[in-house]
């Protein structure tokens, strides 16, 4: 284990909270952007610098950083990543700068409270994905709730306060069975310390207890099938930003919660449930996409291609192989670049014109062509073409898929066709054709800011297509240890 | 049954009977009346039981200050006419039955227990001295929180009674 | 027993002086300067605790161990005076607007500190009694002190009437226990239950209706039905100091008695107070659902509070003990919290409903967040006081294996977020009207300001990093526990 003299994960963790605290004290909107902004950056550019850092050749948990946090309890503020955190921490610290970009131009009212509550949603996530301690991990996940809630709350559509409130229900109705499991290790196995827990294991006659309470929490938050009802509303009302950081991040707690606690915690419980879940995960892949084609707005479709898209994180995570491990990782990596970036489209239209429907969309081809080919861009990587991030994940989770059973892969199979079809039926409803209205007559093409926000998004997806052994080399060690516990 | 244990179920008996007339009485005069009876009653029991100087001080206190107070209070507010019948007279059956259901639960309790374990205790006679030593040492500090006690009840009588003037 | 001893009990002699003093200064004060003998009543409280933190540590047994200065009562001690302290220094605005009689109002209050601070201290039935006494004749006059209002007489009323017959219950309940036993004091019916284990029905009937009266005390359900009227009906700081510091005391009368007293048969009565618990709780959360009022509200939520409280009574030892003492520290700081925004927002407004606190976010920053996070802290949110402190209550209480009664208290918890949410939703997010919008931002007192800032670090402190207050409890715990 390397440990480091420098905290550098806590300063990754701390700086946007403390932006979080400066941002409240600036007046007028540009200066609370600028601060936020500066607080984005410096911790994006500490994470890249953890990246260069980290060793992807050692086994456990890097950067550690430990202290005693409630001694009474044992309960220590104990932070470290693996190759799987690594990649995780570097997307939540790239996509919360492009949202905190694009939100100055979109959102007009409480701005201040607007990049308070974006830089406090950044250091939840953060820390959700550093925390080695099961308390310390539950105080980010449950950190998480509240920016979301006032995101949506405050700056969301017009049906606001229905989707807070079943947001709020559904993720804390997970937090709860989280907490009891939490409080069921400890009295079993008698520590929270993630790195000793997979060698304590739980004993087996709580596992499926244990199981049961994680699994509904994460498969609440991933969304899995029939737990995603929730997505769709809240995505709908959620202002752009917090659509982007809903689908880029938040949802990828819940993969990365089957990562580091079912999969190693609960062995003998995953063995007995692996079939239902895997089958679960198809259902969501082909449901998911089924009711993506059915959608008329636009946001709608992209918030379930979502579900489609996790059903290959959870069927590679639950394949238990490590190349459906690693798919599933690249594929939650891919699928944060891909659906934040197409939000964002979503965005820019929706700015413009003030509607989402498809019925009102359309012919924005020729207004707009920089944000048609971007457009095209994200919607040629989501539908998983080679050579872009999408393809990537899905083909790793296919193999996987395949070697566990060939019903299995032909079906999920089928989930990346109707990809294709309801991606590119999207696109031509919105680019081509005639404008609908004459008002859309005047409307301005994406803007630098836009434009700029986009482009890191479209090299890095270019990058884990092209090169994913880049990406995957930082995972190798992890997932290999994981793919041991069965 | 000697004649100590006579009188105790002759006072006891008197005390139930004077409670309840304070609780039934319909006149405020006899009820406050009939606990000073009880009070007297509660006072002869203490004095079967050898405990002259709490018999006296419970007459005195209770039966002769308090009651007396009482019976003053009552002339000098004006009560008028005798309260008329409760309104919520569905509750009384209910109140009736669990009132009976405790005092079956508490008199089988009183019966069944084996009182201090078969140790009949020797009564004596506890000279006051004795008294005022144990209640002025080792039980000073409830002796001081009930004149605290005294005192709120104090303060809290006038400030709800106070009459305000009139510019307020 | 010697004179020194005395020394010992100086707090609550300066503040059983400090009483009399304001009440004595009260004749020769200007009406309209009255409020302010909040200062000196509360200057009071903080030289009781001075006076209090010099002999942290120290134990101390006197009148033949009636009364024991230890942690327990050292920790409970120092909780009734800060709760003195931020209440009364939380008043003057509404004294001045609504009360009369302002003198007496904080002397009382400091008596029924005294009181408090009495149960806490004693090992013996008849002194804790006589406090409780105290503290209740103190709330009873306080209860009804806005004599003007028709609310105020009929919460006055019905505590009267209700506190007297549930310290019937209790004495009643003392009586037996001592037929049975022989003896008041916790240590010497420890040692008779120890030579007789079973005493039969009147044991039984003893602890039940002890355990009755001091439900009242604490609002548990079955015996919670005065609550809310009463908190509704009695002026602010007094529903305040109700909700925290009444409640505490009855809790600490509780765990005292059966940690020193009744241990021995703990066994026989866990099923039915971890059953009381979970009813108080699932009560209170579902009737603060439907409140409109936000005092009401508050009341049905301290309800619920005390539910969660009682699991640790239920799951009795060392740890849970530690665990009650650090959530009723961290509640306190919390409902104070919650309370004095609600004093301050209708001292400012003249409401309480929660649709009137539309646009707070926008009119004050400041009690926005206090509200927000006292809020977020009642319904066990992480980083605020109230996750940590229930999250060490929990996990100690899981030793016990009653996961029907950790199970059900943690989802109450989730139902509870709900009804808190929704308060919240009024002042951050849901728009006022355009007419609304004119209203001009407020304007806090400093001392407002500084004591809102205060309980609201405080709640944070607790809920990020208690190891000074868990230190405290657990030492508080040790005293009853040993080791």
């Amino acid at each position: 284990m390397a440990e480091s003299g420098f905290p550098l994960l806590s300063v990754i963790l701390w700086v946007p909270l403390a932006g979080a605290a400066l941002v409240l004290l600036t007046r007028g909107r540009s200066a609370a952007a600028a601060v936020a902004m500066l607080a984005a950056l410096v911790s994006l550019l500490a994470a890249v610098a953890m990246v260069a850092e980290f060793d992807p050749g050692v086994e456990g948990y890097q950067f550690l950083e430990e202290r005693d946090w409630i001694a009474a309890l044992d309960i220590s503020y104990r932070l470290g990543v693996d190759g799987i955190s690594v990649l995780m921490v570097l997307l939540t610290a790239i996509l919360t700068p492009i949202v905190v970009a694009t939100s100055w131009l979109s959102i007009n009212r409480r701005v201040r409270e607007y990049m308070a509550a974006m830089l406090l949603l950044e250091t939840g996530l953060l820390g959700v994905f550093m925390a080695l301690d099961l308390v310390l991990f539950y105080v980010f996940w449950e950190l998480v709730l509240i920016p979301m809630y006032l995101l949506i709350g405050v700056w969301g559509g017009p049906n606001r306060i229905y989707a807070t409130i079943k947001f709020f229900i559904f993720t804390f109705i997970g937090s709860v069975l989280m907490l009891l499991a939490i409080l069921v290790i400890a009295f079993d196995a008698g520590s929270f310390n993630v790195i000793l827990l997979p060698e304590i294991g739980v004993s087996s006659h709580l596992q499926t207890a244990v199981f049961g309470a994680f699994f509904l929490t994460f498969a609440i938050k991933a969304p899995m099938f029939p737990f995603h009802t929730w997505l769709p509303d809240a995505h709908v009302e959620a202002p752009t930003g917090g659509s982007v950081i809903l689908a880029g991040v938040l949802l990828k707690m819940g993969g990365y919660g089957f990562l580091r606690y079912v999969l190693p915690l609960t062995p003998e419980a995953v063995d007995e449930f692996r079939v239902a879940v895997m089958a679960l995960s198809v259902v969501a892949i082909i449901n998911g996409a089924l009711v993506a084609m059915m959608q008329r707005d636009l946001k709608k479709l992209v918030a379930y291609s979502s579900v489609s898209h996790m059903g290959f994180v959870t069927l590679g995570i639950f394949s238990q192989e490590q190349i459906g491990i690693d798919g599933a990782i690249v594929q939650m990596f891919s699928h944060g670049l891909v659906t934040g970036a197409l939000f964002l489209c979503v965005g820019i239209v929706y700015d413009r014109t003030h509607t989402r429907l498809f019925a009102d969309l359309g012919g924005f081809a020729k207004r707009m062509p920089v944000y048609a080919l971007l457009l095209g861009f994200f919607s040629l990587a989501s539908l998983g073409l080679p050579m872009m991030s999408g393809f990537v994940g899905e083909f790793m989770v296919l193999l996987a898929a395949f070697g566990w059973s060939y019903v299995a892969g032909v079906l999920s199979l089928l989930g990346v066709v109707l990809a294709a079809a309801y991606m590119l039926w999207m696109y031509k409803r919105v680019v081509f054709g005639e404008l609908r209205s004459a008002a859309f007559a005047r409307i301005p093409d994406a803007n630098r800011v836009e434009v700029m926000a986009l482009l890191p998004l479209v090299a890095l997806v270019m990058w884990v297509g092209i090169s994913p052994g880049t990406f995957v080399n930082l995972l190798d060690t992890a997932t290999a240890a994981i793919a041991t516990y069965r | 049954m000697n004649f100590a244990a006579v009188l105790f179920y002759a006072f006891s008996a008197i005390a139930i009977v004077a409670a309840l007339g304070t609780v039934l009485a319909r006149n405020i005069v006899y009820a406050a009346l009939s606990l000073v009876g009880t009070m007297v009653m509660i006072a002869g029991i203490f004095f079967i039981l050898h405990a002259d100087f709490l018999a006296l001080v419970q007459l005195l206190i209770y039966a002769g200050a308090v009651g007396v107070l009482l019976i003053f209070g009552l002339m000098l507010t004006n009560t008028g006419q005798p309260a008329t019948g409760p309104k919520d007279r569905w509750q009384r059956p209910i109140a009736f039955v669990a009132a009976m259901a405790f005092i079956l639960v508490a008199g089988y309790a009183a019966v069944s227990t084996d009182w201090m374990q078969g140790v009949v205790p020797q009564l004596e006679r506890v000279p006051p001295a004795v008294l005022a030593s144990s209640l002025f040492r080792n039980w000073a500090l409830p002796f001081e929180i009930a004149s605290l006690v005294l005192l709120v009840a104090m303060i809290g009588a006038i400030v709800i009674s106070r009459r305000e003037t009139s510019n307020d | 027993m010697n004179g020194s001893d005395f020394a010992f009990l100086l707090p609550e002699i300066v503040l059983v002086a400090t009483a009399i003093t304001v009440w004595a200064v009260d004749f020769f004060t200007p009406r309209d300067r009255k409020p302010d003998l909040a200062w000196p009543a509360a200057a009071g409280a903080l030289v009781a605790m001075a006076f209090l933190a010099i002999s942290w540590g120290e134990h101390r047994e006197m009148f033949l161990g009636t009364l024991r200065l230890d942690n327990f009562s050292l920790f409970f001690r120092f909780l009734f005076l800060t709760v003195a302290f931020f209440v009364i220094v939380g008043s003057p605005g509404y004294v001045r607007r609504k009360l009369r009689n302002a003198g007496e109002f904080y002397g009382l209050i400091l008596m029924s500190t005294v009181g408090a601070m009495g149960i806490v201290s004693s090992r013996e039935f008849l002194t804790a009694y006589i406090s409780l006494e105290l503290v209740a004749f103190g709330f009873y006059v306080l209860v009804s002190h806005a004599r003007h209002e028709a609310r105020s007489n009929e919460a006055g009323a019905k505590y009267l009437i209700l506190g007297a017959f549930s310290s019937g219950l209790l004495l009643f309940g003392i009586s037996l226990i001592f037929g049975a036993t022989g003896s008041t004091g916790y240590a010497a019916i420890a040692a008779a239950l120890e030579t007789t284990p079973d005493f039969g029905m009147v044991w039984t009937l003893g602890v039940a209706l002890v355990l009755a009266g001091l439900g009242f005390k604490v609002a548990a359900f079955p015996f919670h039905s005065w609550a809310p009227d009463v908190y509704e009906g009695a002026p602010l700081p007094i529903t305040a100091f109700l909700s925290v510091g009444s409640k505490a005391a009855g809790f600490a009368f509780l765990i005292r008695l059966f940690a020193e007293g009744l241990f021995p048969v703990l066994d026989d009565w866990r099923v039915a107070i971890g059953v009381v618990a979970v009813l108080t709780m699932t009560f209170g959360n579902l009737v603060a659902i439907q409140q409109a009022n936000l005092k009401r509200l508050l009341a049905y939520s301290s309800i619920a509070q005390a539910g969660y409280i009682l699991v640790g009574v239920a799951t009795l030892n060392a740890d849970t003990t530690s665990g009650m003492l650090l959530h009723i520290a961290g509640y306190t700081a919390t409902n104070l919290g919650a309370f004095l925004v609600v004093i301050y927002f209708h001292n400012l407004t003249g409401k309480e409903g929660i649709d009137d606190l539309r646009g707070l976010y926008r009119r004050s920053f400041l009690l926005t967040l206090v509200l927000a996070v006292s809020l977020l802290s009642l319904a066990g949110m992480p980083l605020f006081a109230g996750f940590m402190t229930k999250f060490y209550l929990f996990t100690a209480a899981a030793a016990s294996q009653l996961w029907w009664l950790i199970a059900l208290a943690v989802a109450n918890s989730i139902l509870s977020v709900y009804y808190y949410l929704l308060v919240l939703r009024q002042a951050f997010i849901t728009p006022e009207s355009e007419e609304e919008e004119q209203r001009p931002a407020f304007r806090l007192p400093s001392h407002a300001r500084a004591t809102l800032s205060l309980l609201m670090v405080l709640v944070l402190w607790i809920g990020i990093y208690p190891s000074v207050f868990v230190d405290a409890a657990e030492a508080g715990s040790r005293a009853l526990f040993g080791g």
